[in-house]
C-alpha cells in the first residue's frame, strides 16, 4: 500500500509491514514550534525517533529570482522579508557587497549608527527567542516576557526607521536618515533594562529543573558535524567553535569594539539557549561603545536611485542573530545584480536536522527545533 | 570582469602554490577576489578538489549554487568553503555545457552540501550524479522549468515594466 503522507520523502520502500512497528507522523506545516510553515516527517518506533526528513518550501518567495529582476536600490526593501524577526541584520551586508563592488566610503556615522540598529536588532531578536523557547518546552510564562522585552528595541527601532520589524532603513552609501531627537536619551536606559533581563533569563530558566532536564544532553551537535552542514552563528558556538563574523570580518567597524565571544561547551539545547543570552550581554555592551564613538557627520554618501553595481563579484558576510547571512553578489555592470545567491543561517542551521532528530524522543523533536531558532522566511528565502 | 593571480606577496599565494602541486592539471584557473580564491576546475574534478581542501583544513562548508550564463551556453556551479583556522575563503567553480549539465555530487566530501545541490538542480537543473536523493526541496511537484535560469522570464516585470524608467530620463 502506498502512503499518501509520506509522499515518498523516504528512500526506503513505503510498503510496510505491521509488524515492524515503525509509524510515520507528520509534524507541521502547521505547528506551533514550527514558526512558520516548516514540516518534519519523521518515522517513529515507539516514542523513538528512526528517521526525520524535514520538508521545506512552503514559504518559498523567489527572492533570489526577484532580485535579478530588481535595481540594485529597490532590493534592500525585499531583504527584510527574509528573516523577519532580525530584518534589518539582512539588508546591511547586501548594501556592503554593493559599496565595496562601488568603491564608496560610507561615513563614519552612517556606519555607527549601522552597528547600533543592528545589535538592537540582536536584542530584539534573542530575547524573542529566549521566550519562544520556553514556550516550546511548555513554560508559558516565557513568551509573555520574551515578547515584552523584544518591544523595547523594536520601539527604538520604530523610532529611528519607522518601522518594527521591516525596517528597509540602510541605503546603499549610507543610512536613510538621522536618528531622531530623544533617541539617544532613551537607549542606555533600555541597555540597563536588558543587563537586568540577561540576569532575570539566566535564572528564569536555568534554576528551573524542568528546563534542565528537557534541554541537557538533548540535541547535541559535534563540532566537526556542525562545521560541515555550515551550522553557523550561535548554534556553532554553542557547540564550541568560537567563529564569529564580527572578529574575523573588516566590516562595520566591529573591530574597535571590545567585546567577548562567549562560547558553548556541549552544544546541546541547554548550550544553544545560553548561548543567546550570553551575546545579549555583549551586544548591550557592542552598543555602549557604538554610541560614545558616534560623531557628527554625514550620514550618506548620496547614491541615486538609478545607481548601478559595477561589474565584478564579491561575497559579504554578516553575523546576523542566526547565523552568517552572507550574499554573493554577480554583477555585469547593469542595475540589476546579474546573480544574488542568498546564503542564509537558517537553512544551513536546520540543514543538520536528519542528524539532529535521530535516536531521540518525541518530544525532543521540538526541543531541538525551537533551540535551532530558524524563522522558516529565512530558510525558503 | 577580469580577475587576477594572487599576486606573490598575497597570503593566500601558498595556498595557490599548494593547489596547483596537488592537483596539477586538475586546476585550470586561479584567481583572487576580494581576499578570497576562486579555483576554476573541470567538473569532473569538482569532488577532487573539495576533498582537497577539506584536507587543508577547509572545514566549514558555506554553500553551492548555481549560475546561468546563457551566452556562453553554460551553467556553473560554485562552492564555497571556509578555513575556520586560517580564515581562508575558497570558491571552487566548474562549468557544464546547458544542454547536458552534468556534475558530480560532493555530498561523499560534505555533508553539507546535500541541501544546497537538490537546490541548484530544482532552480537551474544542474544535475548532480550520484546524489543519494535528489528530488525537491523548495518548489512545489507541479512546477515546471527551471525558474533561475536566465530564459526563464519573471511574467509580472514583462508585462508591467519597471516604473523608475520613466524618472530616469
Amino acid at each position: 500500500m502506498t502512503d499518501v503522507t509520506t509522499k515518498g520523502y523516504f528512500t526506503a520502500t513505503t510498503e510496510r509491514d505491521i509488524s515492524t512497528g515503525d509509524m510515520v507522523l507528520n509534524i507541521g506545516p502547521q505547528h506551533p514550534s514550527t514558526h512558520g510553515v516548516l514540516r518534519v516527517v519523521v518515522r517513529l518506533d515507539g516514542e523513538r525517533v528512526v528517521e526525520a526528513e524535514p520538508v521545506l518550501g512552503y514559504m518559498h518567495r523567489a527572492f533570489e529570482k526577484l532580485a535579478e529582476q530588481r535595481s540594485a536600490m529597490q532590493n534592500t526593501a525585499l531583504f527584510n522579508r527574509l528573516d523577519w524577526i532580525s530584518g534589518f541584520c539582512n539588508e546591511v551586508p547586501y548594501c556592503i557587497a554593493c559599496e565595496k563592488l562601488a568603491g564608496i566610503e560610507v561615513p563614519k556615522r552612517a556606519r555607527v549608527q549601522r552597528v547600533i540598529l543592528f545589535e538592537l536588532t540582536r536584542l530584539a531578536s534573542h530575547s524573542l527567542f529566549c521566550g519562544v523557547f520556553g514556550l516550546e518546552l511548555g513554560a508559558l510564562t516565557a513568551p509573555m516576557y520574551g515578547y515584552r522585552d523584544r518591544e523595547y528595541a523594536l520601539d527604538l527601532l520604530e523610532m529611528v526607521t519607522g518601522q518594527r520589524m521591516h525596517t528597509n532603513w540602510s541605503r546603499i552609501g549610507g543610512v536613510k536618515e538621522d536618528f531622531p531627537e530623544g533617541f539617544y536619551e532613551r537607549v542606555p536606559a533600555i541597555l540597563e533594562y536588558y543587563r537586568t533581563r540577561v540576569e532575570q533569563w539566566l535564572g528564569f530558566l536555568i534554576d528551573n529543573d524542568v528546563f534542565v532536564e528537557r534541554t541537557r544532553g538533548i540535541g547535541t551537535l559535534p563540532q566537526d558535524v556542525a562545521l560541515e552542514y555550515g551550522v553557523s552563528g550561535p548554534n556553532l558556538r554553542a557547540s564550541g567553535v568560537a567563529i564569529d563574523a564580527r572578529k574575523e570580518e573588516e566590516y562595520l567597524g566591529y573591530a574597535e569594539y571590545d567585546f567577548d565571544i562567549p562560547v558553548g561547551e556541549y552544544g546541546d539545547c541547554f548550550d544553544r539557549y545560553v548561548q543567546r543570552v550570553r551575546e545579549m550581554w555583549e551586544s548591550c555592551n557592542i552598543i555602549e561603545q557604538a554610541l560614545e564613538d558616534l560623531g557628527p557627520g554625514p550620514i550618506n554618501t548620496g547614491v541615486g536611485r538609478t545607481f548601478k553595481v559595477p561589474a565584478g563579484e564579491i561575497y559579504i558576510r554578516a553575523e546576523g542573530p542566526r547565523g552568517e547571512t552572507g550574499y554573493y553578489l554577480i554583477s555585469n555592470g547593469g542595475r540589476e545584480p546579474y546573480r544574488l545567491k542568498i546564503r542564509t543561517g537558517s537553512f544551513s542551521n536546520i540543514s543538520v536536522l536528519p542528524y539532529l532528530l535521530k535516536n531521540i524522543y518525541v518530544p525532543d523533536i521540538v526541543a531541538i527545533l525551537g533551540s535551532l531558532d530558524f524563522v522558516v522566511g529565512d530558510v525558503d528565502r | 570582469m577580469s580577475l587576477e593571480a594572487p599576486a606573490e606577496t598575497s597570503p593566500l599565494a601558498p595556498l595557490a602554490t599548494e593547489l596547483r602541486a596537488t592537483l596539477g592539471d586538475a586546476i585550470l584557473e586561479i584567481s583572487e577576489n576580494w581576499g578570497h580564491l576562486i579555483v576554476r576546475v573541470p567538473p569532473d574534478k569538482r569532488p577532487e578538489t573539495l576533498a582537497v581542501l577539506k584536507a587543508l583544513g577547509f572545514d566549514f562548508y558555506n554553500f553551492a549554487c548555481g549560475v546561468d550564463w546563457p551566452d556562453e551556453n553554460e551553467l556553473e556551479v560554485f562552492d564555497n568553503v571556509y578555513a575556520t583556522k586560517t580564515q581562508a575563503r575558497v570558491t571552487v567553480k566548474c562549468r557544464v555545457p546547458r544542454d547536458d549539465p552534468k556534475v558530480p555530487t560532493a555530498t561523499g566530501v560534505y555533508g553539507g552540501s546535500d541541501w544546497h545541490e537538490r537546490e541548484a538542480w530544482e532552480l537551474f537543473g544542474i544535475v548532480f550524479v550520484g546524489h543519494p536523493r535528489l528530488r525537491r526541496l523548495l518548489l512545489a511537484d507541479w512546477q515546471e522549468g527551471f525558474p533561475m535560469r536566465k530564459d526563464e522570464v519573471l511574467r509580472a516585470r514583462v508585462e508591467k515594466p519597471w516604473p523608475g524608467e520613466f524618472f530616469e530620463a
